[in-house]
C-alpha cells in the first residue's frame, strides 16, 4: 500500500496526465492562442516607439460630395422581426440589435462590392460595448487578469455611409511614414459622433492569416498579422474621446491619418522597407450624438489600400 | 504558425500531459485545473517574443502556476470552493493504496493554498525551501513557515507518510511575506 506522500503525488500527477492525453490539444491552444493575440493587440506601447496618428477633419457640404452620396448603398426594405427582440427594440436607430436587425451578415473574409461598408461587434446585449471587449483587471497584488467576451462581427448597410471615394494615401521611407485619409458620410436621418482619439489606423500584414503572428500596437496605429482570429473577432481596441466631432445628416467628414516613426527603426520602419505587401485601413468608434451617447460601433472608414513596401 | 504560437503548440502536445497533472495536484478539480493551466499558458505567452525554448516554457508555466495559486488571484468562479479548516477533520480509513492515495492528495489539497503549494514544491519537485523560496518570490521563512504548518497539518490527521521532520523547523529570523514584481511595465 502506498504511504509516502511523494509517491501519492506523483501517482495522482500521473493519473491526470493519463487523463489530458486522451484530449485534444488544441482544446486548449485555441482558445490560449485566442486570449495572447487579443492582448496582445490591446498593449499599447506607445511612447518608446515613437509612432504617431495625426487626425484631421474637415466638415464639408453635402453638395461638395453629391457623387459620393449617390454612390452610397441605399437603406434596405424593413425587415422582420428577429426572434426574441420586440418592435420597439428591432425599429429604434443605431441600437445595436436594430443595427443587427437589418444587417446582412456575411462570413469572414467576404466584402462588399461597393466601397461603403460599415460594420459593427455585435453583442447579444445591447448594454454591451460594441467595440470588443476586452478589458484588463488587477488584483490588490498587481497581477493582471485578462477578461474577455465575445464579439461577432457584422456588416450592416443602414448605418454610417463611408466611402474611400477622393481618398489619399501614401508611404514614404524616410522617416518611415503611412498616410491616408477617407470620407465619412452621414446619410441618415440622425446626427452622429465620431471620437477622435479612437480613430485608428490598422496595418495589416496578412490578412485573412489566422496564424499570423499577434501586432505590434502603437497608439492608434497597429502593425500586425491579421486584426480577426479564428473566430472572427477583431482584436484592436479603440479609445475614445470626451469631445466627439459631431456629423449632421447630409454633412461628410474627411479623416486623415499619419503614422511615422519619429526616432530611430522601428517595426513600421522595417516594413515599410522590407518590400512585404501590406494594407492599411481607417477604423472608428461611431455613436449616435445624443446626451447618453447612444450606441456605438466600430466602423471601417472606407476601403482598405493595398501596398507593397519601399525597398531600401 | 510562427513563434511563440509554435512554441506554444510544441509545448502542449508535449508537455501539457505534466503541467495538467501539476495543475490537478494544485487544484484538486479537473475543470479547475483546466483553467489554472490556460491561464497560466496565457501569462506565460502574452508577452513572449519569439520562439522560447520548450524547457523555459514548461518552468515559467509551471511557475505561473504556482504563483497564481499562492496570490489567490484566481477567479473566484473557477476556483474550487474548500474549507480550509478541513484537515483537521480528516480522517482517512485506507484500505487500499488508490484510497490513500486520494486521502492524502485530499488532505494537501484541504491546505490553504500557499501551504498547499509549498508543499507540493517540497514534496512533488524535490525543492527544499530556500529553492522554493526562490520560485515563489518569498522569503525562505515565509516559506518555512508554510511548509512547517502544512506539514504539521498533514502529520496530524496522516502520520508521518514520508514528511520530513526537517520541515517542522522554522527560522522566526525572516518570516516576511514579500511580493515580487509581477509584471514588468506596470
Amino acid at each position: 500500500m502506498t504511504t509516502d506522500v511523494r509517491e501519492s503525488l506523483a501517482e495522482v500527477a500521473t493519473s491526470a496526465r493519463a487523463d489530458f492525453e486522451h484530449s485534444d490539444p488544441a482544446d486548449l491552444t485555441v482558445p490560449v492562442m485566442r486570449y495572447v493575440r487579443r492582448y496582445r493587440a490591446t498593449r499599447f506601447a506607445a511612447s518608446a516607439l515613437g509612432v504617431v496618428l495625426v487626425v484631421s477633419g474637415a466638415l464639408l457640404g453635402a453638395d461638395a460630395l453629391t457623387s459620393v452620396r449617390e454612390s452610397a448603398i441605399e437603406p434596405d426594405e424593413p425587415v422582420a422581426t428577429p426572434v426574441g427582440m420586440s418592435e420597439d427594440e428591432a425599429t429604434t436607430p443605431w441600437s445595436t440589435l436594430a443595427l443587427a436587425a437589418v444587417t446582412e451578415p456575411r462570413a469572414y473574409g467576404e466584402k462588399r462590392i461597393d466601397s461603403a461598408a460599415g460594420m459593427i461587434c455585435h453583442h447579444s446585449d445591447p448594454a454591451d460595448d460594441p467595440r470588443v471587449a476586452i478589458e484588463n483587471q488587477s488584483d490588490p497584488l498587481g497581477s493582471e487578469l485578462v477578461v474577455t467576451a465575445q464579439c461577432a462581427p457584422v456588416w450592416f448597410k443602414n448605418g454610417p455611409i463611408t466611402s474611400d471615394r477622393n481618398a489619399t494615401s501614401a508611404i514614404t521611407q524616410t522617416p518611415a511614414s503611412v498616410s491616408s485619409a477617407t470620407v465619412i458620410g452621414n446619410l441618415s436621418d440622425r446626427p452622429l459622433a465620431i471620437d477622435g482619439e479612437s480613430i485608428f489606423m490598422w496595418i495589416e500584414l496578412a490578412p485573412g492569416d489566422f496564424a499570423a503572428d499577434a501586432p505590434t500596437a502603437y497608439p492608434h496605429a497597429l502593425v500586425g498579422g491579421s486584426m480577426w482570429d479564428e473566430q472572427g473577432n477583431i482584436s484592436a481596441l479603440l479609445g475614445s474621446d470626451s469631445h466627439p466631432t459631431r456629423i449632421i445628416p447630409g454633412q461628410y467628414l474627411v479623416a486623415s491619418g499619419l503614422a511615422t516613426e519619429l526616432d530611430g527603426r522601428g517595426p513600421l520602419d522595417d516594413l515599410v522597407a522590407s518590400g512585404a505587401n501590406f494594407t492599411v485601413t481607417f477604423w472608428a468608434r461611431i455613436h449616435e450624438d445624443s446626451p447618453h451617447n447612444g450606441s456605438s460601433y466600430l466602423v471601417r472608414l472606407g476601403e482598405e489600400h493595398i501596398y507593397g513596401g519601399l525597398r531600401s | 504558425m510562427t513563434g511563440w504560437a509554435e512554441t506554444l503548440d510544441t509545448l502542449v502536445r508535449e508537455r501539457g500531459g505534466a503541467l495538467y497533472g501539476y495543475a490537478f495536484l494544485l487544484t484538486g478539480d479537473h475543470h479547475a485545473a483546466d483553467d489554472l493551466l490556460q491561464d497560466s499558458l496565457v501569462r506565460a505567452f502574452r508577452r513572449s517574443r519569439g520562439n522560447m525554448p520548450l524547457d523555459a516554457a514548461h518552468a515559467y508555466v509551471k511557475r505561473a502556476m504556482q504563483t497564481a495559486l499562492i496570490d489567490g488571484h484566481r477567479r473566484a468562479s473557477a476556483r474550487p470552493k474548500r474549507d480550509y479548516r478541513g484537515a483537521d477533520r480528516t480522517t482517512p480509513d485506507p484500505t487500499t493504496a488508490s484510497d490513500t492515495r486520494n486521502a492524502l492528495h485530499a488532505a494537501v489539497l484541504s491546505l490553504p493554498p500557499r501551504e498547499r503549494t509549498c508543499v507540493v514544491m517540497r514534496y512533488f519537485d524535490g525543492l527544499n525551501a530556500t529553492q522554493i523560496a526562490n520560485e515563489l518570490g518569498l522569503a525562505p521563512g515565509t516559506v518555512r513557515r508554510y511548509l512547517a504548518d502544512g506539514v504539521t497539518t498533514l502529520g496530524r490527521t496522516h502520520g508521518d507518510f514520508g514528511l520530513e521532520r526537517d520541515d517542522l523547523e522554522i527560522d522566526d529570523t525572516d518570516v516576511t511575506f514579500v511580493v515580487h514584481s509581477k509584471e514588468a511595465g506596470r
